[in-house]
Formats: C-alpha cells, structure tokens, sequence
C-alpha cells in the first residue's frame, strides 16, 4: 500500500482529484454555477452540439417518411430517393419559416413591450441525468445572458428560466423543474398564489398553482399569469391554463393544476429575456 | 526493436484518438434531444458504460483523463452541480483501470459487474444529492420511476460498448503489434 502511495500516478490522480473539487466548490460559490473545466469543455464542444441538434431534428421530421414494399422494390428506391430530395427542401422551408414566425413574434414583443431585452435562442442540448425538461441554449454570457433571465416562446409565454451561464452557451431549467416557482395569478380573479410543480405532475408535464384560499373562484379555463412579484420574471408573462382545482390535503389551501400553454418537452427554440423593467427587484402585484 | 518501439507509440496514438472520438460522438448523442431515444420516460446514460468499457483496455492515467473529459461534456448539460459527473466517471474510470490492471480478469463478465455497480451507484448518488438534499416533492418515487428503469435500459449498452471496443483492439494489435505490460487481451 504504502509502494501505491509512492508512485508518481497515484499523486498524479490525486492532484487531479484536489483540481475537480477546487473546481465543484467555485462553481458552487459563484452566480454563474459553471466551474471553469466545464465552462472550457462546454465552449469547445459547443459547435458539435449544434451539429448534433441539428442531426436530430433532422430524425425527427424524416423518419416517419421512409415507408417500405417488397414488390415494387426498384420503383420504390427511386420514388424513395424523391423523396428525401424533396424532405431536405421541405425541411429547409420549414426552418426557415419558423425562424420567420420567431422573428416576428420577437417584433411583436419588442413593439408591446419598449423595455424587453431579448435574445433569440435555439436548443442545442439536454440534461440526460434528470426527469425534468432542461435544456442547452446555444447563447451565452458573451450575448448577454445571465443567471435568472427568464425564458419565454412566441408572444410572451413563458418558458423556464437560466440556471447556468457560460461565454457561448446556457443551462435553462423549464417550470416543469420542481426546483423552479413563480409567483403568479389568474387573470380573471386576479387571485395569487406560487406557480410550481412535482415530480408526478411534472411527468404529465403539469404544474400546480398553490396556496389559493378554499374558497377559491378560480375556475377551469382561467388563464395564469406571472406577477412579476420576486424581479425575476416580468409581469404577465403567459404560464397556462386552469385544468382542475382541487384541495390540499396537507393544509387548508387550494391549488389549481395548470397545463402549460407551451409543450415543454418539445421545444426547439425560444427568446432569453436579458433585460425588462424591474428586474433584479420586487413589484407590487396591483400596478393598474 | 526500434519498429517494436514505432508500433507501440502508434498503437497508442490511434487508440488515444478513437477514444476520444468515441466520447465525443457518445457525448453528442446522449445530450442532444430527439437523438436518441427515450423509453418510457427513461434516458440512457451512455457515458457510463462507454467510460467503463474503455478504462477497461487503457493505463491508469489515460482512463483517468479520458473520464474527466467525459463527465465534462456531461456536466455541460446538466443544470445542477457542476463537475459531479467529471469528479464520478474520473473515479469510477480509475478504479476500473486498477481493478483491471491488479485484480480482476478482463472479460465481459467483469465488465457486466463492474458497469452495473458504477451504473447503481451513480443513480443512487444523483437521486439523493440532488433530489432528495433538494427537497424535491415526490422525490423518492422518482427513484422508482426515473432512475432505476434508465439504470437498466443504461446497464444494456455495456456488453455493445465492450465488444466494440475489445473488437477494435484486437484489430489494432494485429496491425501494429507489440510487447506489452498488461495482459489486456
């Protein structure tokens, strides 16, 4: 054993060992919770991200078209090999057009809201290690984003928010995360409560909307917003919809369960809000 | 001698490169969405049993960089404690590489063991520190839910990701062989 300690391998493992945890407790410490070996990597790999973002949303839109016969099997092949011709220029338009519909959502919001900094962002990566929707956007600190800048989708529907920021890229947790609250209302009672989720509603991709009194109005259909209480998010950004109410049976509160008006889990791209007015401080709820 | 020494170097060369590849390409497949494909909810942490298979037929150091290079691109991806993935498969290829080296055969019957105990012990580790330390609501039903079905459909990559490897240092070894100090084949 003693022979172990004294190779020169085993000091260098363990000097490797000593420079991860240095590594783990800065990012621990700091706002941006990227250490610098993973800021690094992540920089470095980050063009083969895209690429492979790119490879898959390319599966998806092809595979479903392949069909097959053992009849026809030559006449097949060549209408087979149309085709694919004619799904990459279909896939190309489609792309295309959806950065035409994000482009002009993102107008559309610059022209309802003055104050709105925004960022177009597109997913380039995903959390394999956990259940909850987080993805990997391909901007970052360099283009202005940072730790706590809310997500949104088309005309103000929000997303998720950033949880980890480097130069080139950032970690987005959805609000399927249980990790993630939001302070919110729904729009016709005006009553508020906490937007957040479990691990079971989270599968279902729902939320819930706690801490509503018993004798709660809130009925199905309402729509919720955020109150941009927390300087966080901005104010009436667009969650989800009421799809039941029901009591808590851990107290005498309420909650109403929320179906996102955004399908999480199959984003492809969304808007980073880097700067709005009030953010970094507390609003009242009631400003009108 | 001298082309005994050449086709060592190469044979290490050409290794060292293929298994950086391999992680990368790995990397890209396990953390981009849509690309690979999720079975009832479960994901497949591919990293894991591609890092096991490798320190498997490569020197302590080696494996040991090669997993902290893996558990990098991982923690790139994940939203929540940084280097935990770097600081486990640089561990976990360590060990393996020692266990290899000094203590156990390399077959894949070694490889089924050695992968299903850092696959187990990795969902258990991931589950409580960031889980249940967190306080997530329903967490302990997530064990069940979430990490034991990826910990299986994980654990059926590993003979695929040994057998290539193993098929391709064999191949390496015919094309450019050597004496060497581990019986590794």
């Amino acid at each position: 054993m003693s022979r172990l300690v004294k190779t020169t391998w085993f000091k260098i493992i363990i000097l490797l060992l000593v420079l991860l945890l240095v590594c783990i407790i800065v990012a621990a410490a700091t706002i941006k919770g990227s250490s610098p070996l993973t800021t690094v990597t992540g920089t470095i790999a980050e063009p083969l991200s895209r690429v492979s973002s790119s490879i898959g949303r390319g599966f998806t839109k092809v595979s479903h078209f392949f069909t097959s016969s053992e009849k026809y099997e030559a006449e097949i092949k060549d209408l087979k090999d149309q085709i694919v011709e004619y799904q990459a220029e279909l896939a190309e338009y489609e792309q295309t057009k959806q950065k035409l519909e994000l482009y002009e959502d993102f107008l559309e919001i610059k022209e309802n809201h003055q104050d709105y900094e925004v960022v177009p962002a597109v997913v380039i990566g995903k959390d394999s290690s956990n259940s909850f929707t987080t993805f990997v956007f391909n901007k970052g600190s360099v283009d202005g984003v940072s730790v706590n800048d809310p997500v949104i989708y088309g005309k103000g529907i929000l997303v998720g928010v950033v949880t980890k920021v480097s130069p080139t890229y950032c970690v987005v947790s959805t609000i399927l995360d249980p990790n993630i609250s939001v302070s919110a209302y729904e729009v016709r009672t005006r009553e508020t409560g906490f937007l957040s989720t479990t691990t079971a509603m989270s599968s279902e991709s729902l939320c819930r909307l706690s801490g509503l009194e018993r004798t709660t109005s809130i009925a199905n259909g309402g729509i919720v917003c955020t109150t941009g209480v927390g300087g966080v998010y901005p104010r009436d950004l667009i969650i989800g919809t009421v799809k039941e109410v029901k009591n808590d049976d851990k107290d005498i509160s309420s909650y109403a369960v929320i179906e996102p008006s955004v399908e999480v889990g199959e984003l492809y791209d969304a808007l980073i809000l880097t700067s709005f007015d009030g953010q970094g401080s507390s609003s009242a709820i009631n400003q009108e | 001698m001298t082309r005994n020494i050449s086709n060592k170097k190469l044979n290490m060369y050409i290794r060292r490169v293929v298994f950086v590849l391999a992680i990368l390409l790995v990397s890209a497949i396990q953390n981009t969405p849509h690309l690979f494909p999720e079975i009832f909810g479960a994901h497949a942490f591919l990293l894991l049993p591609l890092i096991i298979s490798i320190s498997m037929f490569e020197r302590d150091i080696a494996s040991t960089m090669l997993g902290i290079l893996a558990g990098s691109l991982w923690d790139v991806s994940s939203s929540w404690g940084d280097g935990f993935n770097a600081l486990f498969l640089m561990i976990i290829a360590t060990i393996t590489g020692m266990l290899i080296n000094y203590l156990m055969r390399n077959n894949l019957s070694t490889a089924f063991l050695i992968s299903g105990i850092s696959i187990v012990i990795y969902i258990l580790l991931h589950w409580f520190f960031f889980v249940i330390c967190r306080g997530v609501e329903g967490g302990g039903l997530l064990l069940f839910t979430f990490y034991f079905p990826s910990a299986i459909y994980t654990f059926l990559f590993t003979p695929v990701f040994y057998i290539l490897i193993r098929s391709f240092m064999k191949k390496l070894k015919e094309k450019f062989p050597h004496k060497t100090q581990f019986t590794r084949l």
